[in-house]
């Protein structure tokens, strides 16, 4: 069967092959966490380990809010509902890994959480990573809290 | 050894496409269906632009940015402005597309602007994979033969074949990092998604992360993790279903209860974590109307259907 050049230049067969390795290789190569946007991001609940861990934020004092004593986020019924959002909880562990690593003057991270979190308040806060057992913490309540930073706000 | 290498490779390929070939039949049926599947995507595509604008503008409003390599330009150009020309334009070019879906100007210009606008929506702190294997299937689509070339018939239905391949794969990488997790949470003494208990402590743990209370669980959720031992062969399922997702297509028989169970995965998903693969989903039930697994094979050939 005669094909021409240029036909062989657009055979989906290699466009095909080309696509599937890249996301078998970048998938199976990077570890989970890591993301090669479009091929790789297929890591989800991949590990579960003994002991899981988030980020929160306990609010001390915050504009508009009425915050007895340092609070979590996730208990300010005002706060809670941003947690739902999973962007927001990727913000907040790069914000942690920014604050452990001293990797960002600029504190990207801490921008995007403050704007997404308490949207232009006046606030301060204090960034905390928490362990916990998942059922006995979904319970219980039970959990142990480690202060990453305190931070304040530039918001009115 | 980079000789025995690309020898190796080459093989690897044509034993690759031989199989594709055996699975695929050339017939008419098939070619028209592909050619629905094919408009009945990019259908799909203006909806996915339509429903992804109001958000895409909403995004707009915020001001930092953390660019995903496609939109690394956005950086430089105003946000708001860059934010609304990707939601529009990627609303026409696959209006285009719908229209006029033999022509491969506007199936690459719908690739690209979706490729822009996924890129958009999830540069802002996380990556959000239910629309990567849309914009994997477009690309591939962009490469569709014209319809007056020798080899439109295979090249049309070879392109399916590989969208399916592709959009399993993802499947099948994510079971292998399941099993790969595993050993490593094993090989440390910590508890892995192997364990009887595992669907019960994700679900927990997705609870907690998101804020939410044991009582503001679906009854499903609560009955597993109450009984976490009934999670246990849908969790074991889950890993199998995805491991093997991409020899699927090269088994006619198997090839779309297959995809059912996925589509059945990703409701439980749903109904018990709340979490939607809401495109991903999509995709699945463009490929199960799709020219692949039509039938069983028939002794038609790629070789002696042009």
């Amino acid at each position: 069967m005669a094909t021409s050049p240029m036909k062989d230049v657009f055979d989906p067969a290699k466009v095909v092959t080309a696509l599937l390795a890249l996301v078998l290789v970048f998938g199976w190569v990077l570890f989970p966490g890591q993301e090669i946007f479009p091929f790789a991001s297929w890591t989800m609940f991949s590990r579960l380990q003994n002991e899981a861990r988030l980020v929160d934020v306990r609010v001390t004092e915050c504009m508009g809010l009425t915050v007895d004593a340092p609070t979590l986020a996730r208990d300010l019924p005002e706060l809670a509902p941003k947690f739902r959002s999973v962007v927001f909880r990727t913000v907040l562990l790069k914000f942690a890994r920014e604050v452990r690593e001293n990797s960002s003057p600029t504190g990207r991270y801490r921008k995007m959480a403050e704007e997404i979190l308490f949207d232009g308040r006046h606030c301060t806060y204090e960034l905390v990573d928490i362990r916990f057992e998942p059922v006995e913490m979904l319970r219980d309540g039970v959990y142990t809290a480690t202060e990453l930073g305190r931070f304040e706000t530039t918001g009115r | 050894m980079l000789s025995w290498l690309s020898v190796a490779l080459r093989r690897g390929l044509d034993f690759f496409w031989e199989r594709a070939d055996r699975a695929l039949v050339f017939d008419d049926r098939s070619i028209a269906r592909a050619e629905t599947t094919t408009r009945f995507f990019y259908a799909s595509c203006c909806f996915l632009a339509y429903t992804s604008a109001p958000r895409l503008l909403e995004l707009a409003q915020r001001s930092h940015l953390d660019p995903l390599w496609p939109v690394a330009w956005v950086a430089r150009v105003s946000l708001p402005v860059s934010a609304l020309a990707i939601a529009l334009l990627f609303l026409v070019s696959s209006l285009l597309a719908v229209f006029t879906p033999g022509s491969r100007v506007a199936r690459a210009t719908c690739a690209f602007f979706m490729l822009e606008s996924v890129a958009l929506q999830n540069s802002f702190g996380k990556i959000n994979h239910s629309s990567h294997t849309f914009v994997l299937a477009a690309i591939v689509l962009v490469f569709l033969p014209k319809n007056d070339s020798v080899t439109y018939r295979v090249q049309t239905l070879r392109s399916w074949f590989g969208v399916t391949v592709v959009a399993l794969a993802t499947y099948t990488v994510a079971g292998t990092a399941k099993i790969r997790g595993a050993a490593i949470d094993l090989f440390r003494g910590d508890m892995s998604v192997l364990h009887p208990d595992a669907l019960a402590v994700i679900i927990a743990r997705q609870a907690v992360v998101r804020g939410q209370a044991l009582d503001e669980l679906s009854p499903l959720a609560g009955a597993l993790i109450e009984y976490p031992v009934l999670g246990w062969p849908f969790m074991l399922g889950a890993i199998a279903l995805e491991v093997g997702a991409v020899l699927a297509p090269f088994v006619p028989a198997v090839y779309r209860p297959w995809l059912l169970s996925l589509l059945a995965m990703h409701f439980g998903i749903l109904f018990i974590m709340g979490i939607s693969f809401g495109n991903a989903v999509l995709l699945l039930l463009i490929l199960f109307v799709g020219p692949v697994g039509v039938g069983l094979p028939t002794t038609t050939t790629a070789e002696n259907s042009g």
